[in-house]
């Protein structure tokens, strides 16, 4: 007849591999199944979550304070941006007329403007590479793609300006009308 | 020396989380403007249909000139709302509020959409989903559930103004319960995502400070 065993008062521990309270005689973690070391060697009692360390050049930029964006998904989300704008100005004029074209044009213009000169004049900084630190390669594509939406942009001002035009010779040819019946509507 | 360690750390994970804000962000916007010129896309087939060989969509009957057009318009503010976030972006402005903005303008915009269109009944309505998923790219939990409840808010509003003007569009009941149902278990989910994201994080960070450094070349060769 064995002696019955006193039971094991000591704490639970930590395991050092995943930090799950395991019973003091247990020689392997219940829940990463790792070997535990003697009771005797605590492990580092981690308290709180430890804050992420930003590795390599987006870590380098964050602590310098740059927080540039991402110039491929930026070029790409402009031109497609850019692509919406034409098809509407497009659509609303089969739609509506030139009239109402020539409103949604003025309106896209500037946005448009603005995205393809962001496009095309990139920082000196910035040139040949990129937040991600892309080869010299994708500088040239970048420049494609802000040509195209330079072109893009170039051929709204100039629907801008024919509408402008159209106006024009719209108010004129309204001043002449009303001329032709003696100043009065 | 502690506080100092504390602050340290406080300051890195700030950092790593305006970083991932941003980088959500700019994808955020990417896959908004790719969505706003899917959707604007399907809309110009119902209208005009496609004729390609054996590619043969007719057009949809009853889309009018007029709800077209308000379509049309609807696309565009989108993609202007988009393009200045990126003109933003582009210039180094990134307040905090930039993607509750965003998002609040993607759901009245979807909104709007839906009540000139069919109402709760619209199979446009999914849309709501997306503009959902769209918020956890941020891994911000108070974006995730700030989306979640004003998603929830404008399904209510376009079923209510449904039922009030055009009752014959009204969804039943149960199918707005099962509806909004949907979506606070999606926004439940994105929120348990935003959260282990952190946690997940912080296990690498504990993780990686206790791999000990692998010895070089030159001490393996016993030099």
């Amino acid at each position: 007849m064995s002696t019955p065993t006193a039971p094991d008062t000591r704490p639970p521990r930590l395991c050092p591999h995943c930090s799950a309270a395991t019973p003091p005689e247990a020689s392997t973690c219940w829940l990463c199944q790792s070997a535990l070391p003697p009771y005797e060697q605590r492990p580092r009692f981690e308290q709180g979550v430890a804050p992420p360390r930003i590795a390599g050049e987006a870590g380098a930029q964050a602590r310098a304070g740059r927080l540039e964006p991402d110039f491929v998904i930026w070029s790409l989300a402009a031109l497609v941006a850019a692509a919406v704008m034409v098809i509407v100005v497009i659509d609303v004029a089969v739609l509506g007329g030139i009239g109402y074209a020539i409103l949604t044009a003025l309106g896209c213009t500037p946005v448009i403007g603005a995205l393809a000169f962001m496009m095309w004049m990139r920082r000196p900084s910035e040139a040949g590479t990129s937040t991600r630190g892309e080869s010299r390669e994708q500088s040239t594509l970048v420049r494609i793609v802000g040509g195209i939406a330079m072109a893009v942009g170039a051929m709204l001002a100039v629907m801008v300006l024919i509408g402008l035009l159209v106006l024009a010779l719209l108010v004129l040819l309204f001043i002449a009308c009303i001329a032709a019946e003696g100043g009065h509507l | 020396m502690s506080d100092t360690v504390d602050s340290e750390e406080v300051r890195a994970w700030r950092v790593a989380q305006r970083l991932t804000e941003l980088r959500g962000e700019e994808r955020a916007n990417l896959i908004r403007i790719v969505g706003i010129a899917g959707f604007y896309g399907v809309q110009l087939l119902n209208r005009y249909g496609v004729a390609l060989g054996p590619v043969q969509i007719p057009a949809m009957e009853g889309v009018e000139g007029s709800f077209h057009l308000l379509m049309s318009l609807l696309a565009l503010t989108g993609v202007l709302v988009a393009s200045g976030v990126l003109i933003a972006l582009r210039n180094r402005f990134f307040p905090w509020w930039i993607k509750y903005a965003t998002s609040t303008v993607d759901l009245v915009l979807a909104s709007i959409a839906l009540v000139v269109a069919d109402g709760p009944s619209s199979p446009l309505v999914v849309i709501f989903f997306p503009l959902l998923g769209l918020s956890v790219l941020r891994f911000s939990q108070s974006l995730v559930r700030y989306t979640t409840c004003a998603t929830i808010v404008a399904y209510l509003f376009v079923a209510l103004a449904a039922l009030r003007d055009r009752p014959t569009l009204a969804v039943p009941l149960y199918q707005a319960i099962l509806f909004v149902l949907a979506l606070a278990i999606v926004g439940v989910a994105l929120d348990h995502v935003a959260r282990e994201v952190r946690r997940l994080a912080g296990a690498y960070a504990d993780r990686a400070s206790r791999v000990p450094a692998a010895p070089s070349a030159d001490a393996e060769g016993g030099t």
